[in-house]
């Protein structure tokens, strides 16, 4: 294995662009730099998705609590408490996040690999010589997620969803009943 | 008038507050009693302070100065939680633009004070039922607000207000949105209401008030003598 150098360039003088030629150790660091770069720019797209889900989550509940500013003043008007007010929306805020969870996983689950398949293909391969395309495309990629990660998004959106809810509530609540019936 | 024939009594009661650097005074030192039952009708032009006072014999705002006292409470020194309990217990309130719940059902919106007020649940559904077949609205438990014509969702909210059967019903324009057949409706319930509780009632409609036992006039945040 010491001429492996020169067998390479008597090779590739043979056949010219067509291939790349690659010792078994070369093509090793090939698929290992390739493994890690898609891993890295799949977790930097998952680290994006769920700050963005974070952000969403937070303005919808908010937006959603104000939207609902007359209905708690009218509530508190006819006797509601503070207290029975928020931990009413607030119930009906986390309730909503995880329906909506749990709707998004099953159309992960039936469409996740229809659709992750190609956007990794289509994401990589004009990165890469046209000959390694047919390799990327053969390539399947899994919609498996792990107990840890489902129970990290999980806890990140029920997070959003009460920050979000709870900065709408201490907005409307702590005013009198007639303000937030007029509040806008 | 007796203290123990006397549901409101209202002492040099006003509210100002300033806006765009004016002090504007919506209510100027208002002095009233009202009885323990009968309908009192409070008429005046538009932005004379009528329904900011309603709003301060409800516990709703407070005034700036003067004393508010309902049903044997002085409520200017209340706590916001008192104020709370005391609107649960006292007052029933009746909105013009009704403001029932929208995703909830007529049994469900009547029951909701009763709710608050930690009444057992096979109480409050069959009070709200008998409260809602009284006003008519007895093949309606099952409807959401969207579902009712205006007249019967003022009849649904005046149901609302019965729940608890407090000693004092304040009406905000309850017929401000009603055409006249259904408002006429609304008149005749309030004023039966009236024979077993005081019902004060903002209003522009006339015949409303030709209806009140009482009649305030308020211009310019003052009693008129009439």
């Amino acid at each position: 294995m010491d001429n492996v150098a020169s067998v390479t360039k008597k090779l590739q003088e043979v056949v010219g662009d067509v291939a790349d030629i690659q010792a078994p150790k070369g093509a090793a660091v090939f698929t290992a730099t390739t493994s890690r770069t898609v891993t890295r720019l799949a977790v930097a797209g998952a680290t994006l998705a769920a700050f963005l889900m974070t952000i969403v989550i937070f303005f919808v509940t908010l937006m959603q609590v104000r939207e609902r500013a007359r209905e708690i003043g009218t509530l508190k008007a006819i006797g509601a408490s503070d207290g029975g007010v928020t931990v009413e929306v607030l119930t009906e805020a986390i309730a909503l996040t995880i329906l909506g969870g749990l709707v998004a996983l099953i159309f992960f689950k039936i469409l996740g690999e229809t659709i992750t398949g190609p956007v990794f293909t289509f994401g990589i391969t004009p990165f890469l010589p046209s000959h390694y395309q047919p390799l990327v495309q053969s390539l399947s990629v899994s919609n498996e997620i792990s107990a840890s990660g489902l129970g990290g998004l999980v806890l990140i959106a029920f997070v959003a969803s009460v920050v979000g809810s709870a900065y709408g509530l201490w907005q409307v609540v702590r005013l009198s009943p007639l303000e937030a019936m007029k509040h806008e | 008038m007796s203290e123990k024939e006397t549901l409101i009594e209202l002492k040099d009661v006003a509210k100002h507050y300033k806006k765009g650097g004016e002090v504007v005074k919506a209510v100027d030192g208002i002095n009233q009693k009202i009885p323990t039952t009968g309908m009192v009708a409070i008429v005046g032009p538009s932005g004379s302070g009528k329904s900011t006072l309603l709003h301060m014999i409800g516990a709703m705002d407070r005034p700036t100065r003067g004393e508010v006292r309902v049903a044997g409470r002085v409520l200017n020194g209340l706590a916001e939680k008192d104020l709370t309990r005391f609107r649960r217990a006292t007052v029933g309130f009746v909105f013009q633009t009704f403001n029932l719940i929208p995703n909830l059902t007529a049994l469900e919106n009547v029951s909701l004070p009763m709710e608050f007020n930690n009444v057992p649940k096979d109480e409050r559904l069959q009070r709200a039922k008998s409260l809602l077949e009284r006003l008519g609205l007895g093949k309606r438990f099952k409807h959401r607000p969207n579902e009712l014509s205006g007249g019967e969702m003022q009849r649904g909210a005046i149901a609302r207000a019965l729940a608890n059967d407090p000693p004092l019903i304040l009406a905000d324009e309850p017929t401000g949105n009603l055409d006249s057949q259904a408002g006429q409706m609304i008149y005749e319930l309030l004023k039966e209401i009236s024979k077993e509780r005081t019902v004060v009632v903002v209003t522009h409609a006339e015949a409303l008030a030709q209806l009140a036992d009482k009649v305030l006039h308020i211009r310019d945040g003052r009693l008129q003598m009439t």
